[in-house]
C-alpha cells in the first residue's frame, strides 16, 4: 500500500517535470499564432486558479474578480507612464489590490451566496465607472503603454511567454500550499459549515478576506502583464464582465476547490474555444455552449472528479440518472 | 473554583423570552446536566455561553474573565468548545480531515500539520471512529456524525464542553456507550455542561443537574434533589416517571 504510494507519488513528479520542460521548450517550436494562444491560456489559468483560491476553496463566489484584472492593468499603465519600470509596476498593482479586497472584503464577506456574487459585480462595475470618468486614467478613450522594445516580435511573445508561464507556475504553487496548509483546512470548513467553523475556534472573517485578498493580487498581476502585452487598454475591455464569467466557467469545468482543476478548466475552454471558433464561424457559440452543458450533466464536479472516478463511463450515466445537475 | 458564572442572564426574540434572569455557576471539573421541555431555553442558553447569541442582560464570566460580546471563535479559543443539537460536519471532506481541521484551531491553534494530525487520530479513537478515518461525514449513520461532532469538539483542548443533546436518538447501548465516554472525558480534566432528554443519562452521570421552565431556571441541585422536586415533576418529568426513577434508585444496593 505504502509503496503503491510512493511510486504513484515519483509518477507524479516526473509527469509534472516532464510538462514543465515541454511547456518550456513549447515556444521555440511553435509558430506566433499558437504562442499567443498559449499566452492566452496562461493568463485564463492564472485567472481561474487565483479566483479558484476563494471560490474553489471557500464556496464564496467572486463574480465581479475581474475588477482587480482592470485594476492591476490601470495602474500598470498608470505607472509606466509616469516613468516607473514594468515590474515594479505590476507588483505595485497587484499590492494595491490586495490592499483594496481588504479594505472592502469586510462589509462584502458578511453576505454569501448570490448576495456576495452580485456585491461584487457592482464593485466591478463601479470602478469600471471611475476610471472611465476620470482624467489620469484617459477616461473612454483608455491608455496607451510605451510598447516592450526587443529586437523581434517573436522576441516579444516570448517575453510574455515565459512571464505569464512563471506567474502561473507561483499561483500553481500558493494555491496547493494553500490546500495542504491551515488556510486551506479553514476555508474548506467555510464552504462546507460556516457555523461549525467558527465554533471549532476558525476566525472566519479573517480566513476570507486572506483567500479573497490573495486571489485579488495574482489577478492584479496579470492584468499588469495584460497591458504591458496589449500595450492599449479601455476600461470596458479590461473590466468585461465575460472575463469573469470565462474563469468562472473553467473553474467549475476543470474542479472547483483543486489544485489542478481550473487549469484543466482554462486548457480545455480555451483550446475548445479557439478550434470550434477557427472550425465553425458562424456557429462556435452555440457549439461550445453545447460542449459546457454536456459537461456539466455528465461531470458536475469537473475534470479532475472524472479523473477520481478512473475515468468510468459507468460514472458518468450515474450522474445522470441521479439527476446531480 | 468555580469556572464559569452567569449572573442574571435574559435573551429576548422578540416577545418570546427564552431565558429570564438566570444565574447560576460551573464548579471546574464537575459534570452540570440541563434539563427542562422544549422550548424552555437549553439552547439558548448554550448559545449564550457559545457565543452565537448575545444575552439582551447579564453577565457571562469564564475563569473571571466576561465573555459577552465575543465571537464563537474566540469564545473556543479560551476554551470552551460545543457540540451542535444539529451536527454540523464539515460535508466533503473525510473524518480524519474534520478533526484535523478542529486541532488546527481550538484553544492551542499554530501546530504544525503532523501534530494535528495525531491529536485528530488519538481523539478519534477516543470516540471509536478509528476505522472510519478515510470515509467522507457525509455518509456516516447519524450515531457517527455525533461522534464526529464530539470528536471536532474534543480535539480543540477545551478547558469546558458544551453538549448539546449528543445521546438524543442514540439506542439505549448506544446510550451507555455515550455516557461512559463522557465520564472518559471528565476523567481527562474536561468540565461538561450537558444538555439532555434521556433522563437515564443525565441523572446518571451529572454532578448537580439545573432544570429550566419557559425560560427560568426552576431548580439546582443534585440528580436525587431534582427528581423529588415538585415543581420540576409537574412541568417536566411527570408523577409516572418520577416515581419510577425512585425506586429505581432504591433497587440498587
Amino acid at each position: 500500500m505504502r509503496e503503491k504510494m510512493e511510486r504513484k507519488k515519483i509518477l507524479k513528479i516526473v509527469l509534472m517535470l516532464l510538462i514543465l520542460t515541454l511547456l518550456g521548450l513549447l515556444p521555440f517550436h511553435l509558430s506566433g499564432y499558437w504562442v499567443r494562444l498559449f499566452i492566452h491560456i496562461f493568463m485564463y489559468a492564472i485567472l481561474a486558479e487565483s479566483t479558484n483560491m476563494l471560490m474553489g476553496f471557500a464556496g464564496y463566489v467572486p463574480f465581479g474578480n475581474v475588477v482587480f484584472f482592470g485594476m492591476g492593468a490601470y495602474i500598470t499603465a498608470i505607472l509606466m507612464g509616469k516613468g516607473i519600470p514594468f515590474f515594479a509596476g505590476i507588483l505595485i498593482g497587484a499590492a494595491i489590490c490586495f490592499l483594496f479586497t481588504l479594505a472592502i472584503g469586510h462589509p462584502i464577506l458578511k453576505m454569501k451566496g448570490h448576495y456576495f456574487a452580485i456585491a461584487t459585480m457592482g464593485v466591478s462595475e463601479a470602478m469600471k465607472q471611475i476610471v472611465t470618468n476620470l482624467d489620469i486614467t484617459g477616461g473612454g478613450s483608455g491608455l496607451s503603454l510605451v510598447p516592450l522594445s526587443l529586437p523581434s516580435v517573436r522576441d516579444v511573445y516570448l517575453f510574455f511567454y515565459f512571464l505569464m508561464f512563471l506567474i502561473l507556475a507561483i499561483t500553481v504553487l500558493v494555491t496547493y500550499f494553500i490546500s495542504k496548509g491551515r488556510l486551506g483546512y479553514a476555508l474548506r470548513a467555510i464552504k462546507a459549515n460556516e457555523e461549525g467553523a467558527k465554533s471549532i475556534g476558525i476566525n472566519t472573517p479573517f480566513f476570507k478576506m486572506i483567500a479573497w485578498a490573495l486571489s485579488a493580487f495574482f489577478t492584479g498581476l496579470t492584468g499588469g502583464v495584460f497591458a504591458y502585452w496589449m500595450t492599449y487598454i479601455d476600461s470596458p475591455g479590461v473590466f468585461d464582465i465575460v472575463i469573469a464569467v470565462k474563469f468562472i466557467i473553467m473553474i467549475l469545468v476543470g474542479g472547483a476547490g483543486t489544485v489542478f482543476g481550473p487549469l484543466l478548466g482554462a486548457f480545455f475552454i480555451e483550446f475548445i474555444s479557439e478550434l470550434v471558433w477557427s472550425k465553425f464561424l458562424i456557429f462556435h457559440l452555440t457549439i461550445l455552449g453545447s460542449i459546457i452543458v454536456l459537461v456539466i450533466i455528465f461531470m458536475p464536479k469537473g475534470f479532475i472528479w472524472f479523473y477520481q472516478k478512473r475515468f468510468t463511463l459507468v460514472a458518468l450515466l450515474e450522474n445522470v440518472r441521479e439527476g446531480k445537475v | 473554583m468555580r469556572i464559569l458564572e452567569a449572573e442574571g442572564v435574559t435573551k429576548n426574540f422578540g416577545g418570546v423570552c427564552a431565558n429570564r434572569d438566570i444565574t447560576f455557576f460551573i464548579e471546574e471539573g464537575e459534570i452540570l446536566g440541563l434539563i427542562g421541555p422544549n422550548g424552555s431555553g437549553k439552547t439558548t442558553l448554550i448559545n449564550c455561553i457559545g457565543g452565537n447569541e448575545r444575552p439582551d442582560k447579564g453577565s457571562i464570566k469564564f475563569e473571571g474573565r466576561t465573555i459577552v460580546g465575543l465571537r464563537p471563535y474566540q469564545i473556543c479559543r479560551l476554551g470552551i468548545s460545543r457540540t451542535y443539537q444539529v451536527v454540523q460536519p464539515f460535508a466533503g471532506m473525510t473524518v480524519r480531515e474534520n478533526v484535523v481541521a478542529g486541532a488546527l484551531f481550538g484553544r492551542n491553534p499554530h501546530q504544525s500539520m503532523k501534530t494535528a494530525s495525531r491529536k485528530a487520530e488519538e481523539v478519534l479513537e477516543m470516540v471509536h471512529l478509528q476505522e472510519k478515518l478515510e470515509e467522507r461525514a457525509e455518509d456516516l449513520t447519524i450515531v457517527d456524525l455525533k461522534r464526529l461532532e464530539l470528536a471536532k469538539a474534543l480535539v480543540g483542548e477545551p478547558k469546558i464542553l458544551l453538549l448539546d443533546e449528543v445521546m438524543a436518538g442514540l439506542t439505549p447501548r448506544e446510550t451507555d456507550d455515550a455516557m461512559e465516554l463522557t465520564l472518559k472525558i471528565r476523567k481527562s480534566g474536561i468540565t461538561l455542561f450537558i444538555v439532555e432528554h434521556v433522563m437515564k443519562a443525565v441523572m446518571g452521570i451529572s454532578d448537580r443537574v439545573m432544570a429550566l421552565h419557559h425560560g427560568s431556571l426552576m431548580a439546582t441541585g443534585t440528580p436525587q434533589e431534582i427528581i423529588k422536586n415538585e415543581r420540576v415533576i409537574q412541568a417536566y418529568l411527570g408523577e409516572k416517571f418520577a416515581k419510577k426513577m425512585k425506586r429505581d434508585k432504591e433497587d440498587v444496593p
